[in-house]
């Protein structure tokens, strides 16, 4: 008999290659997408573990797609967020797929968000999305999660660092983690700071501390997502969100299409060298990409 | 360079998924910590699991990876039961186009059982990183071209 996940487990594969994947619709907008995003070190797949735990221990299906950086010089990655993850909790019952960001510089795999249309519509009721370790600036996840985590851990700057635009704003839930760390009520401090002045109709950002290594504070966190797929649900705003995250899907698709095929390269080097004028370039680009659609 | 025409490069190309993976009671994880780095900067993406997992474990997760290839480290002279086992239970899964190669600390007779089960890719201490790299992509290139 074949393995439970063998089929899935393979579309994923084919989707990474740029392949037509059938998503199905069975099981339209019954999911939470969970993204949990922040810094290397800061927790995430520790508490993805823990969250997969809780998950599990309510009787729910879960899914977890956990990404790691692809080497911008080879292609290469180690993936290696199932370290962090109990391999106890590896069963049939729970599916984890580890995804290398191939290229792509938002903090996600480009394939994310049809990823979790085809595993919502396999009946999974909780997928959790692990971006890979960010800055400042990388948030793609806002546009593939119905609800975003933002970890934070104690000694990762000051208010000064708190106040800056970019992943701190795209918090619907905070999480200082490392709560056991001396000087973390600094750090709760500030983020609580942020968490005050993001304004979201009907919904106030709390600021969730856990010890994930410990397993403190993970029956809150759990809670306050319950608390917000209620939120979801009472207002449209996953909905927005869907549509936004096949925007963003649909123009990769759409590029990866247009771009197939194309010499880039060589004209980069004519464009290099001062034989041809970009704006030659690109059109000279154009007019091979339509030609080749048709 | 891949970051010229990534979008061509990095969705379409095959990238090979390798599993490494220390099953069993052994707690040596030097060696196969060097070979992950070694087969990342060859463009291989490396899924890598903690010490102490089971063989049952081990397979779950080269079936929820889709991984082209499960590389299995052990230094407790315990190689080909190991090995045995999760070859068996892959072929159960419908995974039986794994490539499973071993290393670590293999023993004089290991070679030869192992080889009796069809893995051929042993490498014991002392083995040129260069020398996995080469074998991985050479059963996989030859694997791609049969029907």
């Amino acid at each position: 008999m074949a393995h439970a996940h063998l089929a899935l487990a393979r579309a994923i594969s084919r989707m990474e290659r740029g392949e037509d994947v059938d998503l199905g619709s069975a099981n339209a907008n019954s999911a939470q997408v969970i993204g949990i995003s922040g810094p290397p070190g800061a927790g995430k797949s520790v508490l993805t573990g823990r969250l997969v735990q809780q998950a599990g221990q309510q009787g729910l299906k879960v899914a977890v797609l956990a990404v790691d950086p692809s080497s911008p010089m080879t292609g290469g990655a180690i993936l290696a967020d199932r370290l962090r993850i109990p391999a106890e909790l590896t069963s049939e019952r729970v599916f984890i797929r580890s995804l290398a960001s191939r290229g792509a510089l938002g903090g996600l795999s480009r394939i994310c968000y049809a990823v979790a249309r085809l595993l919502e519509n396999q009946g999974f009721d909780r997928i959790i999305i692990e971006t890979v370790g960010v800055g400042q600036n990388e948030t793609d996840i806002l546009n593939v999660a119905d609800t975003v985590i933002i970890v934070q851990s104690p000694g990762s700057g000051d208010e000064i660092q708190a106040m800056k635009a970019g992943v701190l704003e795209i918090a619907d839930i905070f999480v200082v983690n490392k709560v056991d760390m001396p000087d973390a009520f600094l750090t709760v401090c500030n983020i609580k700071d942020v968490a005050a002045s993001l304004k979201r109709p009907n919904w106030q950002v709390p600021v969730v501390e856990t010890s994930a290594l410990q397993g403190d504070g993970i029956e809150q966190l759990w809670q306050t997502l319950e608390q917000h797929l209620a939120w979801l649900k009472a207002s449209d705003t996953r909905q927005q969100r869907r549509i936004r995250g096949w925007q963003h899907y649909l123009r990769y698709r759409v590029m990866e299409q247009l771009l197939k095929g194309l010499p880039l390269t060589e004209y980069a080097e004519k464009v290099a060298s001062g034989e041809l004028a970009e704006a030659a370039a690109v059109a000279a680009l154009i007019k091979r990409s339509s030609e080749a659609q048709t | 360079m891949k970051e010229v025409d990534e979008l061509e490069t990095m969705t379409t190309e095959k990238i090979l998924r390798v599993l490494l993976c220390n099953p069993g009671l052994d707690g040596h994880d030097r060696g196969v910590k060097v070979v992950a780095r070694a087969l990342r900067d060859a463009g291989m993406e490396v899924i890598y699991l903690p010490l102490r997992t089971t063989v049952e474990q081990v397979v779950e997760v080269a079936v929820q990876e889709d991984v082209d290839v499960v590389g299995i480290s052990n230094l407790a002279a315990t190689l080909v039961p190991i090995c045995t086992r999760i070859d068996a239970l892959l072929k159960e899964a419908g995974r039986d186009d794994v490539l499973i190669t071993a290393g670590g600390t293999v023993l004089a007779e290991d070679k030869e059982q192992l080889r009796a089960i069809g893995i051929e890719g042993v490498f014991g201490p002392g083995s040129d990183v260069n020398d996995i790299i080469r074998f991985i992509k050479q059963q996989k290139a030859a694997t791609a071209e049969s029907p």
